[in-house]
């Protein structure tokens, strides 16, 4: 048996090999995908204009205004008067103002205007503005914020994981259940199938090269982080690369489930779109946070093995936790392999129906 | 031992009664035609006896196995060349033929002789992705990977449909050196007049065994007779 394996594993190998155009975008997109969000896709906020409202322009608030525009996360716009901050706001020539207390060398009062339209630039201009000129003032404020484990608050951080678990679905999954499903469709399971080989072999041989592939993948994209990004990946590469694994070996059971349902290529490319990138969006925590969501969705998101393959990801290469840390996901990630795996075995059939 | 047995299979595919009670024999070293237009289920037989799908009713044996209880040793016995084209497009002659030997556990050198007078056609292109030869080089290959194993019986699902003439005979005519090395075949066809160069025939049409004969003179008259009588009789 061990040689009609091999064979087959072979066999595989060439199919890759022979669509070298498949095989670039499989290599290359990972990479684009990483070098995209870490760089250009970013919900970092840079140079926001600013405009002051200041009446008495004592010392103290020429002191912040410097403080403002010494700062490379704003960009002030000028002076301008109580009456033209609406027009301002209104006309985009400043997303936030700050008005100054006329006594704000004693009070330490200021006001915080941001045009709320874009409520992320919104948001992040308030918080921004609030600790830059709260934080000089150190004697009124309060409390003090510290951001641990991403200090920089740098988005890329967030986007690994999230990429991660998106490819490793698309590659492991969707081009498995393609492969298989166009034996079915060209015919050549026919004549697999009158043969003495075991439905398992098949699915085996199936399974490897597209590991192998993705285990390529992960590799550039851990290097790719550690050394583009400078995401950390302080929980340890061993425990990084044995969770994705892992993850990968679920990925490949629900590429084969896929498999077993679809009759045709186009039909596995569309199951694979709506059954996995759709809920690794939606459901993985990846844009929105699933805490807010209401209780039926959250429950779906309990579900998707992204989600806590994401959540490990987190704490593995930015939180930096042992790998005792994230066991829960890990088991979760287990015991949906298994039964994956167990579905999709018991579903795969060694005849034509 | 017959190499085929099969008695009263049915079939059906929701309301279209595919097979509806087909029984007959073939005897080793024998070549049985199928004659049948499109629809006729002569495939759906095929399959039946290849256990790649379970008939509703009736039974078979190929090779003196049954095909639902030992279908797994069943599979190593049998050669099945389907309806189409079914190699690997993107994988060479050389490459498709060792895959298959390799299914079964054996090496094109061991069968070589069985294999060769069909294998030495293709030869010269064993470098050739299979995906671009010619139609008949494409049977030529399928007839080959369906050999190489050395079964004891051959099912064969339309072969020469789409292969030019020439290709045609040259194709019958190695079934016919297969036949007398004790290979049994089933092998179906629209054409009426590879029908001569079977054993016996059987003229299937509707699901229906018309009639089971040696391959009579003028036998697309014969056919056309018996389908134009059978309507009647119903």
């Amino acid at each position: 048996m061990q040689v009609r394996l091999s064979a087959f594993v072979r066999k595989e190998m060439l199919h890759i090999l022979r669509d070298p155009r498949t095989l670039l975008v499989v290599l290359v997109i990972p990479v684009v995908l990483i070098l995209l969000f870490g760089f250009t896709v970013s919900t970092d906020v840079n140079n926001i204009s600013v405009a002051v409202c200041a009446p008495v322009r004592s010392d103290a608030v020429r002191e912040s205004v410097d403080r403002l525009s010494f700062s490379p996360l704003f960009k002030c716009t000028g002076y301008i008067d109580r009456a033209e901050i609406d027009r301002t706001l209104r006309t985009g020539k400043a997303s936030a103002v700050v008005v100054f207390d006329d006594d704000y060398t004693n009070s330490g009062l200021f006001q915080i205007l941001v045009d709320g339209a874009d409520v992320n630039t919104a948001r992040t201009a308030q918080a921004y503005l609030q600790s830059v000129l709260s934080g000089e003032t150190s004697r009124q404020s309060l409390f003090e914020v510290n951001q641990v484990y991403n200090p920089q608050l740098r988005s890329s951080y967030n986007f690994v994981p999230g990429i991660m678990g998106m490819i490793f679905l698309l590659i492991c999954a969707m081009m498995t259940s393609i492969s298989i499903v166009k034996e079915k469709e060209t015919g050549t399971m026919e004549v697999l199938l009158v043969s003495p080989v075991k439905p398992v072999y098949i699915i085996i041989s199936k399974m490897l090269p597209y590991l192998l592939l993705s285990s390529l993948n992960l590799v550039t994209i851990l290097l790719l982080a550690r050394y583009v990004l400078d995401v950390p990946l302080s929980g340890g590469v061993w425990s990084i690369v044995g969770f994705s694994v892992l993850y990968l070996l679920l990925a490949l059971a629900l590429g084969l489930l896929v498999s077993n349902i679809a009759g045709s290529q186009i039909v596995a490319l569309l199951i694979s779109a709506m059954v996995m990138i759709m809920p690794v969006i939606f459901f993985s925590g990846l844009l929105f946070p699933t805490y807010n969501m209401p209780w039926a969705l959250r429950w779906i998101s309990y579900v998707v093995p992204a989600r806590w393959y994401i959540d490990a990801m987190r704490k593995l290469m930015i939180q930096g936790v042992a790998f005792r840390g994230v066991l829960l996901e890990f088991g979760i990630l287990l015991g949906e392999t298994l039964l994956l795996l167990a579905a999709a075995t018991k579903k795969f059939n060694d005849r034509l129906e | 031992m017959k190499a085929i047995e099969a008695y009263q299979l049915t079939k059906s595919y929701g309301s279209v009664q595919a097979l509806k009670g087909v029984g007959f024999d073939v005897d080793r070293g024998e070549i049985f035609g199928l004659i049948g237009p499109d629809g006729a289920g002569k495939t759906s037989l095929f399959r039946i006896l290849t256990t790649l799908i379970l008939p509703d009713g009736g039974g078979a044996s190929v090779d003196g196995l049954d095909i639902v209880k030992d279908y797994r040793t069943l599979r190593s016995r049998v050669g099945y060349m389907p309806g189409r084209f079914s190699l690997y497009p993107d994988l060479s002659v050389e490459e498709n033929i060792n895959f298959f030997a390799n299914l079964f556990g054996v090496t094109l050198e061991e069968n070589y002789d069985l294999v060769a007078p069909i294998y030495r056609q293709i030869e010269p292109f064993r470098k050739r992705r299979a995906g671009k030869l010619s139609g008949g080089m494409k049977q030529k290959l399928a007839l080959c990977c369906a050999l190489i194993h050395k079964p004891d019986v051959l099912f064969l699902d339309e072969p020469t449909t789409g292969v030019d003439a020439v290709s045609c005979v040259e194709f019958w005519e190695m079934l016919a050196r297969l036949a007398e090395g004790g290979i049994s075949m089933l092998v179906s066809t629209p054409y009426m007049d590879e029908a001569a160069r079977c054993g016996r025939i059987a003229l299937i049409n509707e699901g229906e065994i018309l009639q089971i004969c040696p391959p009579p003179d003028h036998l697309e008259d014969y056919f056309i007779d018996l389908m134009q009588h059978h309507g009647q009789s119903h």
